[in-house]
C-alpha cells in the first residue's frame, strides 16, 4: 500500500448532487479515499502516512472527462495528415486554423505542401462548401512536383495532383475512363474512391503512418482532458490490426487515459452470422489489459454518415430529393439487435436519421415486448434527425443517447439552405428535449468527425452556436450543469461504467480534470475556452505540455 | 475473350439464393463463378461438393461459390487472372444494397464484360414491401436499376403473380420473366443484351466501358507452377515477410491450399495436387520478381536425384 496523497484545490466538483463540492480530494493506490476539505479527511490524515500536495491550489478539478464515442483507428489515418480544414481546429502540436474561401485553401496548401519534400503529402479537411472547386490543376500549378492527395472532410473523395497520380501509378488512360473517377480533375469518390485507396493503403496502413497516427491520437485525447475514451466500433478495418496498434501505442506507461472497446458488429458479420460474432465477443474480455478493455457493449447500425447527406430521413424527405442509406438492411439490424438483448449485451446504434432512429426504436419496442429488460443501457448513437415524440418514446423504453452535437455547430448551416430546411437542420441535437424528459446523455466527438474537446462539445450544447454565428434552436440548448455531467458522469453511465467513474466518490478510481478556470463561474459563452491544466490519471498527474 | 459478369440484385428474402442454388446444380455444362454474400446459406448436396476451404466451394461440375470479399475489385482481378478462368461470373449484391453500384465496381476491371443486371422480385411480399416505412423506397429503387425482372414465387400466388407482375410493370420498363418458366437460367445470364439500347445497364455502359478500364494499371499479379510442391515452413516465412505488400492470392502449394487477403493469410492442409499460385499486389508496392525467386527457393527440391514424392510431406 502507498502513502495517501491529497490534492488540494481552489474548488473540487464531485458531480455528484450529494456531495456537490470540495477543496481537498484523498487518493491511494489510484483509488479516490473521500473528498472534502483537509479537516474533514482528518480520519484519514491522522491514522495514514500521507502528502499534501498544492499543485492545483489555485485549480478546479473535475472528474477525468470522458468521450464515449471516438474512432481511434479512423483517427490513426487520418491524423498524420496536414490539417487544413474551414473550421479551427485545435490539436496538441498547433492549431489548424480556420481557412474559410478557396484563395485562403490554396494559399494554405502552398505554404504546407511545397517543402523541399519528395514524400507524399496528405491532406485533410477539404470542403467544396467552403473551399469550392479545387482540381488537379489547381494543386498542380502550387505543386508540381511533389505528390499531393487531398482528403475530403467526409472521407468519402480524393483529390490529387499530377505528381500524385504518377506516384500511385493512377495517371492512365484506363483510369480515366472509370464513371467515378474524373481524371483531369484528380477525383476519385464512390467506388473510383475504392480503386485509390487500394493504391494509398500500404502507405496509409502502413507501420509509419498509422503508428504515428495512434501515437497522435495519445496525444490528442490528453489534450481534450480526456481520462477514459470509449472506441466505439473496432473492427472497422481490421480487428487484430487495430488491437496490435492498440496495444503497441496505447497500453504504455505514459498514456494518462483508458480505452474501453465495443466492437463493430457488421464489420465482424461479413455473413451476417451474428451467432459466431457473438462468440467471438464473449471472448473479448479475456484481451484485457489495465489501459486497454473490453466489457458487454456491442455497436450496430442503422442508417448512413450524417455528413455526407446519407442518413435515413422520413417525410418530408430532403430538399433535392435524394435518398439516404441504409447500413444495416432492417431485417438484419432487427436479427442482430434480438440475438444481443436476448444475450443480455449492452447495445448501441448508430442512428443519424428520423427514419433511422425510428427503426432502432420499433425495434427496441418489439424486443421489450419478447424479453422486457431493465437498466439495458440501449444507447441512441449521434442523434442526429430526431422528432420530439420519438425522444418522449425512448424515454418510455429506457433508451439512453450518446449525442454528436458538433452536427449542429458544423452543419445546422449549410444544411438548413441544403439538405433540411429550416425547421429540421436547427433541431438536430435535440439534447434540450433529452434533457427535459429525464434522459441520460453523453456528448461524444466521433473523432475525427467533431474535435476531441469535451469542453468544445459542452460548449456546442449550452449555447447551440453554429458557425454562421446563429443560435439555433434556442429551446434545445441544455444547462452548464447538464452538459458537464454529459461529459463526466453520464457518459460513465452510457458506457456501464458508472461504478468506477463519471463522479468524484469514495472508492472511485482516482482520474481527474484539471482546469484553470471553474466551468461553473465563466460565462457559459466562453466555456470551450477555459485553459486546461491536464489530468490526473490513477492518482498521478499529467500536465499538459506547455504546463 | 471477356467473361461474362451478371449482377443479381434484390431484395432480403426475393429468392437471390434460391436462384444461385438453382444455378450451380443445373447441368448447364459451363464453369461459372458465383459470388455471394453469405456462402453459409447456399445450400448444396455433399455429393456434388469437391472442395470447401471456407471461404470457396468448388463443385464436381467445374462451378464454384466464393464469399463475397470487401475488395470486391481485387478479388474480381483474381477471377481473370486465374489460369482456368470461369467461363461466367455472377455476383449475387446485397439486399440492402443497390445493384447497380456493384455493376460500376465490375467496371474497373479489364476482361469482364457486363451482360445485364437482373432483379429478382418477390410476388408474395413485394406489393407490401413497396410501402415499407423503412425500405419501401429501395426496393422500388433495386427493380428501376434491372434489366430484367426475375419474379419470384408465383407459385404461392392464387393468381399466379398476375397482380404483382402489374405493379412491377408500372415502376420500371425492364422486361419480366417468372422464375419457374426460366429453362437455362445460365444462358439468360451470361448472353450480352441483344439490343443494347434496351437496357437500363447496357445504357450505362457506353458510360462504364469495362473493356476500356482496367484496373491492372492498379493492380499486377504473377502467376507460378511451381515443379515441386512448397516447403511449409519456408512459405510461412515469405508469406509473413511479404503479407502486408500483397493484396491477395491463392492457390494450391502441393500440398496445401493457400488463401491470403492483405496481410491475413491461411494455409489449409489439402488434397495434393500440382502446385499452382496467384499473387497479386497494387503495381509498386510488391517486388513480385523477388518473390517468384524467393518462392523457387521454397520448392521441396531436396538433395540432387531426390524425387519429390521422398520428401517428407
Amino acid at each position: 500500500m502507498n502513502d495517501l496523497i491529497v490534492y488540494t484545490a481552489r474548488k473540487i466538483h464531485t458531480m455528484e448532487p450529494s456531495q456537490p463540492v470540495g477543496q481537498a480530494i484523498a487518493v491511494r493506490d489510484g483509488t479516490i479515499l473521500e473528498v472534502g476539505t483537509l479537516e474533514s479527511l482528518s480520519p484519514w490524515l491522522k491514522r495514514f502516512p500521507h502528502k499534501i500536495d498544492t499543485t492545483f491550489e489555485d485549480k478546479i478539478i473535475l472528474p477525468g472527462f470522458i468521450d464515449p464515442h471516438l474512432h481511434p483507428s479512423m483517427a490513426s489515418v487520418i491524423l498524420p495528415m496536414q490539417f487544413i480544414t474551414a473550421l479551427e481546429w485545435k490539436l496538441p502540436w498547433g492549431t489548424s486554423p480556420a481557412v474559410g474561401s478557396r484563395e485562403a485553401y490554396l494559399e494554405a496548401l502552398a505554404s504546407h505542401a511545397c517543402e523541399e519534400n519528395d514524400s507524399p503529402f496528405f491532406t485533410w479537411g477539404y470542403h467544396r462548401d467552403w473551399h469550392g472547386n479545387i482540381a488537379r490543376l489547381d494543386i498542380d500549378a502550387i505543386c508540381p512536383d511533389r505528390p499531393v492527395i487531398i482528403w475530403h472532410r467526409s472521407f468519402h473523395e480524393v483529390i490529387m495532383n499530377s505528381a500524385a497520380l504518377a506516384h500511385f501509378n493512377l495517371k492512365t488512360d484506363a483510369i480515366a475512363a472509370h464513371p467515378q473517377i474524373d481524371l483531369p480533375a484528380g477525383k476519385f469518390f464512390e467506388t473510383g474512391l475504392r480503386l485509390a485507396i487500394a493504391a494509398l493503403n500500404p502507405v496509409l496502413m502502413s507501420h509509419d503512418h498509422f503508428g504515428l497516427g495512434m501515437t497522435r491520437l495519445k496525444q490528442v485525447a490528453h489534450f481534450g482532458g480526456h481520462t477514459l475514451v470509449g472506441d466505439m466500433g473496432i473492427g472497422i478495418f481490421n480487428f487484430d490490426m487495430e488491437w496490435q496498434a492498440a496495444c503497441t501505442s496505447l497500453d504504455t506507461t505514459d498514456t494518462p487515459f483508458r480505452v474501453h472497446f465495443t466492437p463493430n458488429i457488421l464489420a465482424l458479420s461479413p455473413t451476417s452470422d451474428f451467432e459466431e460474432t457473438r462468440k467471438f465477443v464473449e471472448t473479448l474480455p479475456e484481451l484485457n489489459t489495465h489501459r486497454l478493455f473490453f466489457t458487454d457493449h456491442v455497436k450496430l447500425f442503422t442508417d448512413g454518415a450524417f455528413f455526407s447527406q446519407l442518413m435515413m430521413v422520413a417525410e418530408p424527405g430532403y430538399l433535392d430529393g435524394h435518398e439516404g442509406e441504409w447500413l444495416m438492411v432492417p431485417e438484419n439490424f432487427e436479427a442482430a439487435a434480438r440475438l444481443f438483448w436476448h444475450a443480455g449485451y449492452k447495445i448501441h446504434v448508430h442512428c443519424t436519421g428520423d427514419l433511422g432512429l425510428e427503426l432502432a426504436l420499433d425495434v427496441l419496442e418489439k424486443l421489450q415486448f419478447e424479453k422486457p429488460r431493465v437498466n439495458h443501457r440501449f444507447t441512441i448513437e449521434h442523434l442526429g434527425l430526431s422528432r420530439p415524440e420519438q425522444i418522449r418514446r425512448m424515454k418510455d423504453l429506457g433508451a439512453l443517447a450518446s449525442v454528436n452535437i458538433y452536427y449542429l455547430h458544423e452543419l445546422s448551416d449549410i444544411y438548413a439552405r441544403e439538405a433540411l430546411g429550416t425547421a429540421r437542420a436547427h433541431t438536430m441535437a435535440r439534447a434540450g428535449t433529452l434533457s427535459r424528459h429525464g434522459i441520460a446523455f453523453a456528448l461524444h466527438s466521433d473523432y475525427t468527425m467533431a474535435p476531441a474537446q469535451p469542453l468544445n462539445s459542452a460548449w456546442v450544447a449550452v449555447n447551440r452556436k453554429n458557425v454562421a454565428g446563429d443560435i439555433v434552436g434556442p429551446e434545445e440548448r441544455v444547462s452548464v450543469e447538464q452538459a458537464l455531467r454529459a461529459i463526466t458522469t453520464d457518459a460513465a453511465y452510457v458506457l456501464g461504467l458508472e461504478h468506477e467513474v463519471g463522479t468524484l466518490q469514495p472508492g472511485k478510481r482516482a482520474d481527474f480534470t484539471v482546469l484553470e478556470q471553474d466551468p461553473f463561474e465563466v460565462p457559459p459563452e466562453d466555456l470551450r475556452d477555459i485553459k486546461i491544466w491536464g489530468t490526473v490519471f490513477d492518482g498521478t498527474p499529467a500536465p499538459l505540455k506547455d504546463n | 475473350m471477356s467473361i461474362p459478369l451478371a449482377i443479381l440484385g434484390g431484395y432480403l428474402g426475393a429468392g437471390k439464393t434460391t436462384l444461385v442454388n438453382r444455378l450451380l446444380r443445373e447441368p448447364h455444362g459451363a464453369r461459372l463463378t458465383v459470388l455471394v454474400n453469405d456462402l453459409g446459406k447456399v445450400n448444396i448436396d455433399a455429393g456434388l461438393i469437391a472442395d470447401h476451404d471456407g471461404t470457396t466451394l468448388t463443385l464436381t461440375n467445374g462451378c464454384a461459390c466464393c464469399q463475397m470479399q470487401e475488395d470486391l475489385t481485387s478479388q474480381l482481378m483474381m477471377l481473370v487472372a486465374d489460369s482456368h478462368p470461369a467461363d461466367g461470373v455472377l455476383i449475387e449484391a446485397s439486399g440492402a444494397g443497390e445493384p447497380a453500384r456493384l455493376a460500376l465496381a465490375g467496371a474497373g476491371i479489364e476482361g469482364l464484360l457486363l451482360t445485364g443486371v437482373f432483379v429478382v422480385a418477390d410476388s408474395t411480399t413485394l406489393p407490401q414491401k413497396r410501402h415499407d416505412k423503412f425500405v419501401g423506397k429501395l426496393v422500388t429503387r433495386q427493380l428501376a436499376q434491372a434489366d430484367l425482372i426475375l419474379l419470384s414465387k408465383t407459385d404461392m400466388m392464387l393468381d399466379d403473380g398476375t397482380a404483382t407482375r402489374g405493379l412491377i410493370a408500372s415502376l420500371t420498363d425492364a422486361p419480366i420473366l417468372n422464375t419457374a418458366r426460366i429453362d437455362n437460367f445460365a444462358r439468360l445470364l451470361l448472353t450480352s443484351p441483344q439490343n443494347p439500347t434496351q437496357s437500363r445497364a447496357a445504357k450505362n455502359l457506353h458510360k462504364l466501358q469495362p473493356e476500356t478500364v482496367n484496373a491492372g494499371d492498379v493492380f499486377e499479379h504473377i502467376h507460378v507452377s511451381p515443379k515441386y510442391p512448397l516447403d511449409i515452413t519456408m512459405l510461412e516465412d515469405l508469406l509473413g515477410a511479404y503479407a502486408g505488400k500483397l493484396a491477395r492470392a491463392k492457390g494450391h502449394t502441393g500440398t496445401h491450399r493457400l488463401q491470403l487477403v492483405e496481410t491475413d493469410w491461411k494455409l489449409t492442409p489439402a488434397t495434393p495436387a500440382a502446385p499452382q499460385l496467384v499473387f497479386i499486389a497494387v503495381r509498386g508496392i510488391c517486388d513480385l520478381d523477388a518473390l517468384e525467386n524467393d518462392l523457387k527457393q521454397a520448392e521441396m527440391v531436396g538433395p540432387a536425384g531426390l524425387e519429390p514424392a521422398t520428401k517428407p510431406l
